[in-house]
């Protein structure tokens, strides 16, 4: 601790190396739960409108596929959730509005963070399985998020502030899915 | 113990955070100083997106650099008896209610009789779709090794597996959405919202909600005590 204050006082190189450990040093988990449950209120307070994931994956997909020739918006899912995309496909910005805009400022905050640690890595795939495992959880998420009203952002991480009801039957589910995801890694993946 | 081989499994999935490398503190600059005037152009564009920009960055910063995933959060406590990151969720919960709550009544307040889609919040109809959904989330985003969020997390961290899972995400919420219908007519159409505060006192509905996340908090305190660490 007393280490810790002394290169608080000290700038120059003390100081800089203090902010290159806090930047790479990964912060304690009560500490980012507490902000990202500050910025979900701020988004809130700001622009009407809760932090959420999912509804923007939708609209990237719904919009490649208009690009292919079909037409996702006729279909009756965007008759009954009009109210959140009703304006969005009026005004043809399905790949930018503001629930797009919200997930790319998400990945740059993310590239942002691991550049300043240095720690910034371009990943390869090891390996098939892991690959199809990743396919396979990304459908299964994408799939059951259009049931719930939302991803575990919106329909839970917002939703239970948001005094919701069907946020805490997903917390609830989404911990038994979890647990069955958890054996089914052990069996197939170790 | 059937966890260590996924304890190493997800030590390996990690391990190349902790591999030395070059100083990239310019780029994070040059990215900085572009996201800026980004965000500059979009609040001339006029159309309220700066908020959603420069919160997006912040929450994938702050996700970024606590390690924040809600994926670890399920997976930990079942499989190594950690709630750690648990309790970081719920305190995060109990944060984000308080603020909410605050924000609605005020809208409440001025709005008397306003609809699910003009209260401040996300609202949805509540059943076994829930159920269901909930389910099939849960599952996906263990075997995935990330949820919806960390996807976008990890992509900034330059990972390519979560490319998978996001093309992934648009094959089955693109399915999803095509078979709503089926989901509507069989479960969906008889159900509804069920907002808290219609039930009883609003103040009652977020002192009861509090009440119920503290109690978790301490349940889950217990639940990582009863066991040594290893």
């Amino acid at each position: 601790m007393g280490n810790l204050s002394s290169e608080a006082v000290n700038f120059g190189k003390d100081g800089t190396d203090a902010m290159k450990r806090w930047l790479k040093k990964p912060w304690p988990y009560w500490a980012g739960g507490v902000l990202l449950g500050l910025l979900n209120i701020l988004l809130l307070a700001v622009s009407g409108t809760v932090w959420q994931v999912s509804g923007g994956y939708l609209l990237w997909a719904a919009g490649i596929l208009e690009r292919f020739g079909l037409k996702p918006f006729q279909w009756d899912y965007f008759q009954s959730f009009q109210p959140r995309y009703a304006e969005i496909i009026a005004t043809h910005s399905v790949f930018f509005n503001q629930y797009t805009i919200l997930n790319l400022g998400v990945a740059a905050g993310a590239l942002i963070a691991a550049l300043l640690a240095s720690q910034f890595k371009l990943g390869k795939i090891k390996g098939w399985k892991q690959a199809a495992f990743a396919l396979l959880g990304g459908i299964l998420m994408g799939y059951g998020s259009r049931l719930t009203g939302g991803c575990n952002i919106g329909g839970f991480f917002s939703g239970i502030p948001s005094l919701s009801l069907h946020a805490w039957v997903f917390w609830i589910f989404a911990m038994a899915g979890a647990w069955l995801g958890a054996k089914l890694l052990i069996r197939f993946m170790t | 113990m059937p966890s260590d081989g996924l304890n190493d499994l997800i030590q390996e999935r990690q391990k190349s955070r902790h591999a030395q490398r070059k100083n990239q503190v310019p780029y994070a600059m040059i990215l900085l100083v572009l996201s800026c005037v980004y965000a500059f152009f979009l609040w001339r564009d006029g159309r309220g997106y700066t908020a959603f920009w420069l919160v997006g960055i912040a929450l994938g910063f702050v996700m970024r650099n606590s390690r924040f995933c809600f994926a670890a959060t399920f997976r930990d406590a079942f499989l190594f008896k950690n709630t750690k990151l648990m309790r970081a969720l719920i305190l995060s919960l109990i944060i984000g209610t308080l603020g909410f709550a605050a924000i609605q009544f005020q809208y409440l307040r001025n709005h008397p009789g306003a609809g699910y889609d003009e209260i401040p919040g996300i609202f949805d109809s509540v059943g076994l779709h829930t159920v269901i959904g909930a389910f099939l989330f849960g599952v996906g985003m263990v075997i995935a090794g990330g949820c919806a969020a960390s996807v976008l997390m990890r992509i900034g961290e330059g990972h390519a597996l979560p490319l998978i899972t996001l093309l992934g995400f648009f094959i089955g919420t693109t399915l999803g959405a095509k078979d709503y219908p089926n989901w509507y007519g069989s479960m969906i159409q008889n159900t509804g919202v069920v907002y808290l505060p219609e039930y009883m006192n609003f103040g009652a509905a977020v002192f009861l909600q509090i009440a119920v996340l503290a109690a978790l908090y301490r349940l889950a305190l217990w639940f990582q005590n009863r066991k040594p660490e290893k």
